[in-house]
């Protein structure tokens, strides 16, 4: 008998004619198992280590703050941690107490928000710079679900709106939020909305707002789809942005939708969809797959569902609930999930405590494949494994090179390696390799890849405490770990 | 020397030969009686996947000029009988193919029509993965590619399996269990050094590989991460190799399309060994004022596979490479109020290569005869996928595809070597 663990590590082995061995190896289990190779490879992709880091409450901390954020500096962590895990759970989530200077720093900045390449930067400073770093987690959680994508609306100023729209939502109701999307102009250029009228409906936002954004393929007929689309019609929206509601394109008549008769509009849908099991089993497994992990036992759904129903549809019960069970917390859930270019590049900024304007990062986010503002589809980024392939790892390690080389008169914008070796009081090479492994990777560094790391650090110009070998070996020493396999994992 | 990760590598070999045998044995037979000595043809061929993003008007493509019904339908965005390049007294290439057109002429172009599937899909997202996975029962799967290369047994030291233009790997790509290298463009293509000498900035990579190498390997993503930046380095240096020995035979249009021909004309003429190839353009979701961007959508097209079919005949391999494209669906027969067309259903679908031969394959879906307003298909795509698969790669298509398709008159049977048939008419 194999047991699953036996699997799943024969599986995770790969081997040097590792394409004709491997497909052996996914054939075998999945005979074994019955499963597809799809799933064969996702069962490795969440196999748990067998110890779990997070009962370290430190590192359980930075966990939650780089999952429900994007990272923190040392001296930011040792505040929360101070505070406790409950308490800085009640802090993210709780985030109108907190005084955010954002607005001003962004203003700074003097970029010309109707051009596309300023926007999605002003977007980026703020997840950087933002005191309320769970908001705006959620922005990015609801750009991803709720897509919309410039390449169809065009309009900067209507994606602005809508991503202010998030943020106003972030951890609000669900059924709000999605009344608000229905009649939100991006969204009525981006599924087609303006077109839907009385006399030719157009189904698209109708068929998106079941199969993406509430309740999932499988919980609704064609004829559901095209009384919701009649429902919704009416709703218009001018070159300018401005949304209206014009009765004579509007069918007022009776519909059937989803067992419900009546002479529905566009709202009444939405208030019958936010009541389905469906719908609730949906956004709680959406929202527990972007902050734990995917593919959640079913009693987690359920009991993420119930809450749904009993908070009225409250966002921020589901976050909570979340962020404090047991499962965020476990090993399946520890560095198990791909980092977003978003996350990537973000956080790395937050925890080196680098200021940037977001000049020349768009760019390598779009290589790394997250155009922001632009999802490939209306599914958004499919994430997971999709993250990696040959050209958006080269962009990663790169990006690792670019952050390790930042070098501005600005000193805020630099990668200082001296002023941080003064501040931490560092006094040997040593100490500054295991410094930047506790920050960068929870210390969590394999002896063999210590051994590579040290390798190459301590030979040939060893890296000492001088500024011209911080310059050198110290930024390798950054690139290596920010280029690392841990690194790319949050 | 054996590190440690030949070493663990090798041991899996020992471990799992017995209980992967059944599986491993058949596809050894397999490769050994499709890939040794008789049939060293299939070995060398290379397939060429051109997606055409956003559902193509496949009637403003392939235009039937001789049918009354198509200038019913289309009174605003119709082409003209004498703007159209005749390919017979019925059908005509839209005016902006006039490069694919001189293809045709020269005997390398087919057409396949009326290509789609049953109880068509209108949504992009899904009728995209429909035809990615060549599955129209569920949201899931695999990719038709994907299942093809685990039928492939590589041999040993090639580097890729595949290239796919662009940053993200296709949906018929995954899940990925095989080299594929995805380049969006090759100078940023290249794992970056440091700002000193060349030699001290190998030794940084080197160390960079190191740590890959030493990742657990029970880890969350061992497999991927190794398999990726082992691929991406490798392929890298390959790639950038095979850049400084390649001197295109022609000029390429300068389009991003363009420009992706280029590169993939530079990785078959060099032959890195690389079986199948993705790249794709996108734009063709034509609801308003289709004629100006379907016009320019299809001339770029048209110069980007004429420059590269050009470019691969300059460098003796055109014998070697299929084109084929595909949209995930065609559209409205009917055009709309704003001088576009609605997603519709079936369209024609493009075969270029040296081994084809020229011809109007299948049977045109009649405008006569619409279900609500679409056109019903005549050839499934899954039957242009298994003639392409059998007839052209050499592989098991019934296997790859789940069950039997019938395979179009252009490609008779998996014996075959070249890539030839009968015109439907």
């Amino acid at each position: 008998m194999i047991t699953a663990k036996q699997q799943s590590e024969m599986l995770d082995n790969p081997t040097t004619r590792r394409r004709a061995l491997k497909a052996g190896l996914l054939a075998a289990l999945s005979m074994l198992t019955g499963a597809n190779m799809a799933d064969a490879r996702n069962v490795v992709d969440g196999a748990p280590p067998d110890e779990n880091p997070l009962v370290n409450p430190r590192l359980r901390i930075a966990h939650l703050l780089r999952r429900a954020g994007f990272g923190v500096t040392k001296e930011q962590l040792n505040q929360f941690e101070a505070i406790g895990y409950e308490a800085t759970v009640d802090f993210l989530v709780n985030y109108e107490h907190i005084e955010d200077p954002i607005e001003e720093r962004l203003a700074s900045l003097d970029l010309d928000l109707a051009k596309p390449d300023h926007l999605k930067r002003w977007w980026l400073v703020r997840m950087m710079q933002t005191s309320r770093p769970l908001q705006e987690k959620m922005v990015f959680f609801w750009h991803g679900l709720l897509t919309s994508s410039l390449q169809k609306v065009g309009s900067p100023g209507l994606m602005l709106q809508q991503n202010e729209f998030f943020r106003g939502h972030a951890l609000g109701n669900f059924q709000d939020i999605l009344l608000g999307i229905s009649k939100d102009p991006a969204m009525l250029f981006w599924l087609d909305g303006r077109s839907n009228r009385k006399q030719h409906p157009n189904e698209n936002y109708a068929r998106e707002l079941m199969e993406l954004f509430t309740m999932g393929e499988g919980h609704y007929t064609e004829q559901d789809v095209r009384e919701a689309a009649r429902a919704f019609t009416g709703w218009t929206v001018d070159k300018e942005g401005n949304v209206s509601f014009r009765r004579q394109l509007h069918d007022p008549g009776q519909k059937t939708f989803l067992s419900h008769t009546g002479n529905f509009n566009g709202d009444d849908i939405v208030r019958i969809l936010v009541e389905q099991r469906a719908t609730a089993e949906y956004i709680s497994k959406r929202l527990f797959s972007f902050f734990a992990y995917r593919d959640p036992a079913p009693e987690i759904v359920q009991s993420l569902a119930d809450t749904y129903f009993s908070s009225g549809f409250s966002i921020k019960a589901l976050v909570r609930e979340i962020l404090i069970s047991e499962a965020f917390s476990s090993a399946r859930a520890y560095r198990s999930v791909v980092k977003s270019p978003v996350d990537l590049v973000v956080s790395s900024f937050r925890l080196l405590g680098i200021a940037t304007d977001g000049q020349g990062l768009t760019g390598p986010l779009r290589l790394m494949g997250q155009d922001i503002f632009a999802p490939p589809n209306v599914a958004g980024w499919p994430g997971g494994a999709a993250w990696l392939n040959s050209s958006t790892w080269i962009q990663r390690v790169n990006f690792g090179n670019l952050l390790a080389n930042r070098r501005s008169r600005d000193e805020s914008a630099s990668l200082d390696l001296q002023a941080l070796v003064q501040h931490q009081g560092i006094s040997r090479p040593e100490e500054l390799v295991q410094y930047l492994i506790d920050h960068l990777l929870d210390g969590n560094l394999s002896p063999e890849a210590r051994q590579a790391l040290d390798g190459y650090l301590f030979s040939n110009k060893p890296l000492t405490l001088t500024p011209s070998s911080l310059n050198q070996k110290g930024r390798d020493l950054v690139y290596l770990l920010m280029a690392s396999p841990e690194y790319q994992l949050i | 020397m054996l590190t440690r990760r030949d070493f663990l590598k090798r041991s899996v070999v020992v471990v799992s030969a017995g209980l992967a045998l059944p599986a491993v044995f058949t596809k050894a037979v397999y490769a050994a009686s499709n890939s040794g000595a008789p049939d060293t043809a299939s070995r060398k061929r290379v397939l060429v996947v051109v997606q055409m993003a956003g559902g193509n008007d496949g009637l403003n493509t392939v235009v039937p000029y001789g049918n009354g019904r198509y200038y019913d339908a289309r009174p605003n965005i119709k082409m003209a009988e004498q703007d159209v390049l005749a390919l017979d007294n019925q059908l005509g290439l839209h005016p902006s193919l006039e490069k694919l057109k001189e293809l045709w002429d020269d005997g390398h172009l087919a057409v396949v029509q009326g290509v789609g599937y049953p109880d068509p899909n209108l949504s992009h997202f899904r009728s995209m993965e429909i035809w990615q996975t060549a599955n129209t029962d569920n949201a899931q799967g695999t990719g038709w590619l994907s299942r093809y290369f685990d039928r492939v047994i590589d041999e040993q030291g090639h580097i890729m399996d595949g290239v796919s233009v662009g940053n993200i790997l296709p949906l018929a790509l995954r899940p990925t269990k095989s080299d594929i290298a995805v380049v969006e463009s090759l100078e940023s293509y290249k794992v970056k050094g440091g700002s000193r000498p060349q030699g001290e900035t190998d030794t940084r990579v080197d160390a960079l590989l190191k740590l890959y190498a030493s990742y657990p390997l029970k880890a969350p993503y061992a497999a991927l991460l190794d398999d990726v930046s082992e691929s991406a380095h490798k392929s890298s240096e390959e790639l950038q190799r095979a850049a400084a020995a390649y001197v295109p035979a022609v000029a390429y249009p300068k389009t991003s399309l363009g420009n992706g021909f280029q590169l993939l004309a530079q990785v078959i003429s060099q032959d890195l060994g690389v079986r199948v190839c993705h790249i794709g353009m996108g734009g063709f979701d034509t609801h308003t004022f289709q004629p100006a961007t379907q016009t320019r959508l299809l001339r770029v097209l048209s110069e980007g596979l004429h420059a590269f079919y050009r470019d691969l005949e300059a460098h003796g391999k055109a014998q070697d490479v299929l084109v084929m494209t595909w949209s995930e669906f065609g559209r409205r027969v009917q055009e709309n109020a704003n001088s576009g067309t609605d997603h519709g259903t079936a369209a024609p679908l493009f075969l270029l290569g040296g081994q084809v031969q020229r011809g109007i394959y299948g049977e045109a879906p009649k405008l006569t005869d619409l279900d609500d307003g679409n056109l019903r298909f005549t050839t499934d795509f899954r039957s242009v996928y298994a003639s392409v698969l059998d007839g052209w790669l050499g592989a098991p298509a019934d296997e790859v595809l789940g069950r039997h398709y019938e395979r179009l008159p252009l490609v008779a049977a998996a014996t075959q070597t070249s890539l030839k048939g009968r015109p439907y008419r």
